[in-house]
């Protein structure tokens, strides 16, 4: 081995703490890089591959009615390749637990094949006739039901039961949400089967009449010219929504979760080797001024430059190739149990896991890059210093006092031990500005962490606390006249109802557009707290519309616009509303307005499809039994829900919480060690006036200590501009993150990041106790 | 008839140290011939390392010419300045210098394993009779011990010249000695040219040709006639 190599060896095996934290850090952003990407990359693949087998549609069309002569005519317009008509509803499931409310929703299917959006058989048989279902393997998974089963059902107010002939997957259903107001699938809750389709048009009244289209396109980049088609050809049928692929609900998700993931891909790693860089950027160029002498020598025995350079490039070099290989390794490794930890989420039968040679090597180069470039920052000088001024001497640096001293009063009364403090820090900016650099990001992400755990919980106690205050949200199969409401308060025994009106509409502002559920509420509603972002209290204006502010964000319109609401019930115009205020709305994208306005400008007089009830009562079974109810939603259901969820949540905010420490810890670590090793001579000449090794050791703690603080100060609004980058990247139809940061953010924040940092350096006082001072002071090696 | 090794023509060198500008040496001239023992004789700050190292091509002076064996190496640039530092030039310093984590013999080789033309590292360790002590660390050595180590770094790179740095300035009397007669043994044996600077007089004695610096410049210059051997020196 070459001598300089050997030498290198020796000087990692010298500095192991640092090399190893440093490690660590590179090791961790490369992990998470690999993990994420991986994951990312398996879901996919498996979905692309999923979609492309089963025939995924582009076009999702929900309307009132429409008879199967009338849908497939769609096939005639321009651009459409295939259409297929199915009935959809979600009807209660009948278990054994009374208090138990299970929907599954009904797709009918040809009993034998279907072409889009092909069923993916995985057990049992695919081919049903009468009083035969398939179910989604999710759901018979998670209800622990098996092929020959039975599964009785409640359709139209009579009980069904069907035999469980096989297991499916199907592409509209990767992601089993029940709406867009649900925030997580609940598979032993919620799922979906297929039945027979003429079967199930007889049990359901429905013969000839479908109420969802599926359609495959042409070219798919001519979407928006098909939906006009679309559009005017089912208005009169009662179009509610056209749906084009990439929102369709589970396709949405998926993609959003695998976006999410390769974002956070491509931020933490750079945050985590951005750090790693800066400590070896750092530590080299330490190492190369401590080693002028031995630079000198090695270019007085003829080593040139570039020889020198990558010897302490080198050792830069060697985190970037083992830190990345291990990082990527481990990543590796772990990005199958992600991907399987994600199947708790999604549905994707064709499910790969796979290793990504471009992924891998990616991550190896990305880390090397990083560690070169902070290698050769760090070693800079060691190409610039002549082998003649290299063993010159060092003249004595230039003094001067620090601005503090001139603050005479102030500086009078401070102790010796302080003065040395704060004229180092003074004198060593880079260094101090460093250190409060790490304390800072260890603040900043920690209270970004502690913010998200605290936000979960805040926007589901908002949303379901505070501006819903209903027990049950009741949607009816067909709309029904208001007065029918006072027969079912009585049935059900319950303490109060109120009609509402939900209906999809395209809202239109300039170039910008969305389909969203506008609500009819009763003026003084009982069940809707509306306030604004600063928490005052909206009334719900007897003209006009609320809107939530992810639905103003994406019109972008303010109070006093116009929008056009784009109506596609027979006989209603489309018409111009007034946007009276804008709403804080924590989950789902809506429109809110008084139902007697709404009645005579959008939906018609006296009806309702909806009820809001208040009650203390399980009324789950007694809805069941209701032949006009479609979906229940129990908001005590959503509450239970999430407290389940929140466990899996919890762990992914300790693993964050610890990568944040790690930062803070190997910053603090490295530099103060550093600090040891390059004022060997001040302390011990400090020892020889008669200082102990604590005294010492004081001073140390005190220059951090000093630092930390100034990066706590400043570490808080950092942590606030991660908190809004995450607000702005995370803002969707379904999520709107406004929750607080609270001061019990904040303290916990400043809790955790002094522990990290106090025990940082408490591990650094065996270096001022291993210390030789009096070699120190002779010493003339490197 | 001596041939010229090295010519030093008008040579100036000023520099800065801290806010002050140093006029380290002032147009001097001299030569060096093959296979001579140089003393560059003169107090602290009279210039001599400064000289010294522009000679071995560590530095670049203000003004003037340096020719080593008829070529101008004031006008190379730094690719050649490495080659002439790696082939034609040992150095040995005051303070040793070694790579404190690396063996005395790992030290030698750091030397040897760059250059194509080289001496037995074993043969050089055992003429400056550090055999034994080979594999020892310089913190595990005498400050004699690890100037030997130094010495045998220089020479075992077969360079032309060895340009030693106040060579005995940080041992004692003795040991001091040991190091002049290693020096000398060197320049005998293996024929090399050595030039050694020192503010300590009596070590002029052993040399064949002497320059004595002040403030920068050639004060005395003057050759020995009968050179003494080191065992004879005193101070």
């Amino acid at each position: 081995m070459k001598k300089l190599d050997l030498r290198l060896l020796r000087m990692i095996r010298h500095s192991k703490g640092q090399y190893i934290s440093i490690l660590i850090v590179v090791i961790t952003g490369l992990f998470m890089y690999t993990l994420m990407n991986s994951a990312a990359t398996n879901l996919e693949t498996s979905l692309l591959e999923y979609y492309e087998i089963s025939n995924f549609g582009d076009v999702f069309v929900d309307v009132m009615q429409i008879s199967e002569k009338n849908a497939l005519e769609l096939e005639g317009l321009k651009n459409v390749e295939a259409v297929d008509a199915r009935i959809v509803f979600d009807v209660p499931v009948i278990t054994d637990n009374k208090d138990e409310k299970v929907n599954l929703r009904l797709v009918s299917v040809d009993g034998k094949s279907n072409n889009i959006s092909k069923l993916f058989l995985e057990k049992g048989k695919r081919e049903i006739s009468s009083r035969e279902i398939l179910l989604h393997t999710q759901f018979a998974d998670a209800r622990g039901i098996e092929i020959g089963d039975e599964i009785e059902l409640r359709i139209s107010g009579r009980k069904y039961t069907f035999e469980v002939k096989g297991m499916v997957s199907h592409p509209e259903y990767t992601y089993v949400m029940e709406n867009e107001q649900t925030i997580y699938p609940i598979p032993d809750k919620f799922g979906i089967g297929f039945i027979e389709e003429e079967y199930l048009a007889n049990i359901s009244g429905m013969t000839d009449k479908y109420n969802d289209i599926v359609i495959t396109l042409e070219d798919e980049e001519k979407f928006s010219e098909t939906e006009k088609l679309l559009e005017d050809r089912l208005d009169k049928f009662g179009l509610r929504r056209v749906v084009e692929k990439k929102d369709q609900l589970s396709n949405r998700l998926v993609h959003e979760e695998i976006n999410g993931l390769k974002q956070m891909s491509g931020f933490i790693p750079v945050v985590f080797l951005a750090v790693a860089a800066a400590i070896l950027a750092a530590m080299i160029s330490r190492n190369v001024r401590n080693d002028k002498v031995i630079i000198g020598i090695l270019k007085a025995l003829g080593y040139s430059r570039l020889r020198i350079l990558s010897h302490y490039t080198m050792y830069a070099v060697s985190i970037g190739i083992i830190g990345g290989g291990l990082g990527t390794l481990l990543g590796t490794i772990m990005s199958g149990f992600m991907t399987q930890v994600y199947l708790l989420y999604f549905y994707i039968p064709l499910l790969k896991v796979a290793f990504y040679p471009a992924n891998i090597i990616t991550s190896i180069v990305l880390s090397v890059v990083f560690c070169i470039g902070a290698g050769l920052v760090g070693s800079r000088d060691a190409m610039l210093v002549t082998p003649a001024e290299a063993i010159r001497d060092e003249p004595p640096q230039t003094g001067h006092r620090i601005l503090l001293e001139r603050v005479k009063p102030v500086w009078e009364r401070i102790s010796f031990t302080w003065k040395i403090v704060f004229r180092n820090i003074f004198r060593e900016k880079k260094k101090s500005v460093f250190i409060s650099l790490g304390a800072a990001f260890t603040i900043a992400m920690s209270l970004m962490t502690f913010w998200i755990s605290d936000m979960m919980t805040v926007v589901f106690e908002t949303h379901y606390g505070e501006f819903l205050s209903m027990d049950y949200n009741i949607d009816f199969i067909s709309p029904i006249h208001e007065d029918s409401l006072k027969d079912l308060e009585k049935i059900l025994d319950i303490d109060g109802i109120e009609g509402k009106m939900e209906m999809p509409y395209e809202l239109q502002y300039g170039r910008n557009e969305k389909f969203v559920s506008v609500i009819g509420l009763h003026k003084d509603t009982s069940y809707y707290n509306f306030e604004d972002f600063y928490g005052n209290r909206i009334e719900l204006p007897d003209e006009g519309m609320l809107i939530s502010s992810n639905l103003a964000g994406i019109l972008e319109v303010e109070p006093g616009d116009n929008i056009l609401v784009k109506n596609f019930i027979p006989g209603m115009d489309d018409e111009y509303i007034e946007i009276v205020d804008i709403i804080d709305q924590a989950l789902g994208i809506n429109g809110y307005m008084n139902i007697d306005y709404m009645e005579d400008k959008l939906a018609g007089k006296n009806l309702v499809n909806g009820a809001l009830v208040d009650t203390d009562r399980n009324i789950s079974e007694d809805l069941g039994d209701l032949k006009n109810v479609g979906g229940v939603q129990s908001l005590q259901d959503m509450r239970d829900l999430f407290f389940e969820y929140i466990d899996l949540a919890a762990a992914s905010i300790s693993v964050m919480v610890v990568f944040s420490g790690i930062l803070g810890f190997v910053i603090i670590y490295s530099m103060t060690v550093l600090s040891i090793n390059e004022r060997r001579l001040e302390f011990s000449s400090l020892r020889v006036l008669g200082f102990t090794k604590g005294e010492i050791f004081g001073i140390i703690l005190k220059e951090n200590a000093v630092m930390s603080v100034v990066g706590i100060i400043y570490g808080i609004p950092l942590g606030k501009v991660l908190i809004d980058a995450m607000r702005t990247i995370y803002v969707t139809d379904l999520y709107v993150f406004n929750a607080p940061i609270t001061i019990k953010n904040v303290l916990y924040a400043i809790i955790f990041a002094m522990i990290c940092l106090t025990l940082a350096q408490l591990i650094t006082y065996r270096k001022i106790t291993n210390l030789d001072f009096i070699e120190a002071l002779k010493s003339r090696t490197s | 008839m001596k041939n010229v090794l090295i010519k030093v023509e008008n040579l100036s060198k000023h520099y800065q140290m801290g806010e002050v500008t140093v006029k380290a040496v002032r147009d001097l001239s001299f030569e060096i011939y093959e296979g001579e023992f140089v003393v560059i004789l003169g107090p602290s700050g009279s210039g001599k390392s400064t000289l010294l190292n522009i000679v071995g091509g560590m530095d670049t002076p203000t003004s003037g010419k340096i020719f080593f064996k008829d070529e101008e190496i004031t006008n190379y640039d730094e690719k050649k300045l490495t080659s002439y530092r790696r082939n034609e030039v040992g150095f040995i310093f005051q303070f040793y210098n070694l790579m404190g984590n690396l063996t005395a013999k790992e030290n030698v080789e750091l030397a040897v394993e760059i250059c194509k033309d080289t001496l037995d590292i074993d043969e050089v360790l055992e003429a400056v009779n550090l055999n034994e002590r080979a594999d020892h660390f310089p913190a595990q050595m005498s400050g004699g011990e690890q100037q030997r180590v130094a010495i045998a770094r220089a020479v075992s790179k077969k360079p032309e010249v060895l340009l030693c740095d106040e060579p005995t300035g940080a041992l004692d009397f003795e040991t001091g000695i040991s190091i002049l007669k290693i020096l000398k043994k060197i320049n005998v044996e293996y024929k090399k040219t050595v030039v050694i600077i020192t503010h300590n007089t009596p070590v002029a004695a052993m040399a064949d040709r002497v320059l004595k610096m002040r403030s920068g410049k050639i004060i005395d210059y003057y050759e020995n006639s009968e050179p003494v051997d080191p065992e004879g020196i005193e101070w």
